[in-house]
């Protein structure tokens, strides 16, 4: 009986060891003939190619490296890899991955810690440049799925503090910068699709709601029938898909067009190549769809519009400002769009140049309270005006 | 590199093994490939440590034919050998513990960082010279074989630590069988489960955990941290094994179902066996081991847990911990061994294991203080809520995986295998093959996706 259950174990050992010994060689093999790619759409992020071999890279330890990760970023089936982990996880009832949760439909972004220390330093420099350019301010910091959508949260997941952190943040700014609490509106329309499911953003639906409270604190209302809906994409994976490797999930994207939207002209960067829209369909055939606004983020768009109106916007932004924006075009002369963390120029130029007369500050949470570009844009703008 | 790249599973391996072992099986050819591997191996992640490799291997092996040399010499012998041993263990201390003694007067020493693996290669090569010195094995006349014998890059980086006398047979012939080279993959797969599935999962509790003050909190702080250990460790040592079963070393075990020891003494029978073993060889059977004296026994063990407690890092929490298991081992044989033979075996089993995750919280925490306020937390002292959202949490998300490193960490495994073998013979023999094909898989699928870097940020 014991030698018959030895000699089971031991066919069964060496037909396992077999096998393994052929995946191990052909695993080789297949991952070292197969062309490298430079670029993941699944991870949206470029790959590591095969290193080339220097001395200097080897004595810094920097091509071990590389190599380690180059097999890595190539491994055959990656990104199937990716989802059978999610599957597994999944099954094994595990409700968040890196800093993902794994919510009821949908996936939500864990939201970072509050930095009370830097939100203090912003108040104080929106403060100080508000002084310096005393144009009519608003700021809008919009808190992100992990607040709004709590509800989708796995149970037990630790409960949002957005909302406070904002609260706290705004009580520091002045009475007459228009401090824009926009938690609250989205909060009224919860249960609408207004935060993707697999990605960081908030929706066009999400994005209007805000406009609209921006513009009445502006003087101005509009109606959720003065757009047209288009929807662009039923496909979108954005990038808490990438992160997880969720399989199941993927976004619709609508764009709204005024139906009384003016003729414009959108330049980006100063390229004297202004095109007249500020949606990107090419953006619609790669993986990060959100692009389709505005093709991404840009250091500096400047937008012309045909309108009646004397105002000129100037918002410093995040990504989400990107699909708020189309809900504004009406509304101004001129929009001037910067994003700080790719923006090195001077802003003062920018204010007289483009005769701003209105300033928004619109961030969402988790960017606002780590990003610290704001600052430095800002500092250099009131040291150059001080001069 | 470690074990659980994929470029060491599906790069390195296959290829230092038809490198070595597919065309020759001249174990004298063998031992150059492999020694010259090894240091590939090692000079991967660093080749500043590949120079103190080399020169440690150097010196000892001329320390060893010098010890050979003066046989008839015993007091220029003593001296080689303890000059010898000396010098292995000031590098030893020198990297691993200067900065922690002299951090705060010379800020610079906080930046040295011992090479990986020191500790574990610095310890095969003193049983070497320890094995020579008491004439229990010739010198190594083969700077190769000793080479290898030092670094061989199944061990180099986190044991098992080898006893020369033990290894010495396979530098000189290595034959590998087909069940030899089963096993070994058998006990890589075995490994990287532990390794992968369980460690590097549990890893994700203990550190969502480290702050939480709540009674459940630190109780799964503690238990993430006691499964965490065991299936790293004994993973890494299951892989190590099973690697030296390919190339047709047989290492010994080095864990033995830890976990359900009954006793302190037979806890350290089943743990970390060849660091345990070194140290009963090397130090405590030098020092007189227990034919002694009540008060020199004592001694002989407080010693030797001592050093235990310190081989492990420089930190006084290590010490504590050492100490910890010294007075328990006593206390055992001295008080409470009537006890532990009338208790039901599974009494025995839950104290034990209980007795070892207190150890754990010692060795695991960065201060003594915090070591306390955690034993605190966990006894309800000090804590900031029964259960913290959380921890209710992280309880949520991972109890199957707790749930199944309970289960396994005994020999359970081991009887649904014979079960299902002994039910269904020949559909078994293929079908528990391929389901550990497919268990290889998924962990692939979570290597591959542990290597995962979006940068969310930039895409805001």
């Amino acid at each position: 009986m014991k030698n018959k259950l030895a000699s089971m174990k031991r066919r069964s050992a060496l037909l396992f060891s077999v096998i393994l010994s052929g995946i191990l060689v052909l695993g080789l093999i297949i991952n070292v003939i197969w062309p490298d790619r430079d670029h993941s759409n699944v991870e949206n992020r470029p790959l590591q190619t095969f290193p080339a071999l220097q001395l200097q890279s080897l004595e810094d330890g920097s091509w071990t490296r590389n190599m380690t990760n180059w097999f890595s970023d190539q491994f055959v089936g990656r990104n199937l890899y990716f989802h059978l982990n999610y599957l597994l996880k999944k099954g094994t009832g595990i409700q968040k991955i890196d800093d993902v949760y794994l919510g009821k439909g949908a996936l939500i972004q864990e939201a970072g810690a509050p930095n009370e220390a830097l939100m203090s330093q912003k108040a104080q420099t929106i403060q100080a440049f508000h002084a310096r350019f005393p144009l009519n301010t608003s700021v809008m910091i919009v808190p992100t799925a992990a607040q709004i959508d709590q509800d989708k949260l796995p149970p037990f997941a630790p409960g949002a503090f957005e909302q406070q952190t904002i609260d706290s943040f705004y009580s520091q700014l002045p009475e007459d910068i228009h401090a824009l609490d926009v938690g609250k509106t989205l909060e009224k329309n919860q249960n609408k699709y207004q935060y993707y499911k697999t990605d960081h953003h908030w929706t066009s639906l999400g994005a209007y709601h805000a406009a609209k409270q921006f513009l009445k604190s502006q003087g101005m209302e509009i109606a959720y029938s003065d757009y047209e809906r288009m929807p662009v994409s039923n496909s979108f994976r954005g990038t808490l898909e990438s992160k997880t490797g969720s399989v199941f999930l993927k976004d619709t994207i609508d764009i709204y067009v005024a139906k009384n939207n003016p003729d414009y002209l959108v330049t980006y960067n100063n390229d004297g190549n202004p095109v007249p829209t500020i949606y990107d369909d090419e953006a619609l055939h790669r993986k990060d769809q959100y692009e389709v606004f505005f093709g991404g983020n840009d250091s500096l768009v400047q937008i012309n519009l045909n309108t009646d109106s004397t105002r000129h916007l100037l918002i410093f932004k995040d990504s989400y400002a990107n699909s708020m924006i189309q809900f504004l075009l009406p509304y101004y002369r001129s929009i001037t769009i910067v994003d700080p963390r790719y923006y090195y120029d001077d802003i003062t130029r920018l204010i007289e140049s483009d005769m701003i007369t209105d300033v928004l500050f619109l961030y969402n949470y988790n960017s606002f309270q780590t990003d610290t570009s704001l600052l430095d844009v800002l500092n250099s703008a009131i040291q150059t005006a001080n001069q | 590199m470690s074990f659980t790249s994929l470029l060491f599973i599906f790069g390195f391996l296959p290829l230092s093994w038809l490198a070595s072992c597919a065309w020759t099986k001249k174990t004298s050819v063998q031992n150059v490939i492999l020694l010259l591997l090894s240091l590939l191996f090692y000079a991967w992640g660093s080749i500043q440590n590949l120079y103190i490799l080399l020169i440690l291997i150097v010196w000892n092996y001329c320390s060893g034919l010098q010890l050979e040399q003066t046989q008839d010499m015993p007091r220029k012998r003593r001296l080689i050998f303890w000059s010898s041993v000396l010098y292995n263990v000031a590098v030893l201390a020198f990297y691993k513990y200067i900065g922690f003694w002299f951090g705060s007067i010379l800020p610079q020493t906080q930046n040295i960082h011992a090479p990986i693996g020191l500790s574990f290669y610095t310890f095969s090569i003193l049983s070497y010279l320890a094995d020579l010195y008491l004439n229990k094995c010739p010198a190594q006349k083969n700077v190769v074989a000793f080479g290898l014998y030092v670094s061989f890059f199944g061990k180099l980086t986190m044991g098992p630590i080898s006893q020369y006398t033990d290894f010495e047979q396979y530098l000189k012939h290595r034959t590998i069988s087909k069940d030899r080279f089963a096993h070994g993959m058998d006990l890589f797969l075995k490994g990287l489960v532990k390794k992968v599935f369980f460690a590097d999962q549990l890893a994700l509790v203990f550190a969502a955990m480290g702050n939480d003050s709540s009674f459940l909190g630190a109780w799964l702080l503690s238990l993430a941290y006691t499964f965490q250990l065991y299936y790293d460790f004994s993973g890494y040592s299951d892989m190590a094994i099973g690697i030296g079963y390919l190339f047709g070393f047989e290492i010994p075990k080095n864990f033995d179902h830890p976990y359900i020891a009954k006793s302190v003494q037979d806890f350290w029978r089943r743990w970390h066996i060849s660091l345990s073993s070194w140290f009963r060889d090397y130090v405590y059977i030098p020092l007189g081991g227990n034919r002694v004296s009540k008060e020199k026994y004592i001694r002989n063990i407080l010693i030797v847990w001592l050093l235990t407690g310190i081989w492990h890092g420089p930190n006084w929490t290590f010490v504590i911990w050492g100490l910890y298991y010294g007075l328990l081992l006593l206390g055992q044989k001295f008080l409470f061994q009537k006890w532990i033979d009338r208790l039901p075996a599974a009494v025995n089993i839950i104290l034990t294991f209980l007795i070892a995750n207190i150890g754990w919280v010692f060795f695991s925490s960065p201060t003594i203080m915090t070591a306390f306020s955690h034993l605190g937390n966990m006894l309800g002292i000090g804590i900031s809520s029964f259960a913290s959202e959380n921890a209710l949490f992280y309880l949520s998300s991972y109890w199957l995986l707790f749930v199944f490193a309970f289960l396994l960490c005994g020999t359970l495994y081991e009887k649904i295998e014979k079960k299902i073998f002994l039910l269904f013979s020949k559909q078994a023999v293929i079908g528990v093959g391929v389901f550990k094909i497919c268990v290889f898989v998924m962990m692939v699928a979570y290597l591959v996706s542990s290597t995962a870097q979006t940068f969310l940020y930039n895409a805001f």
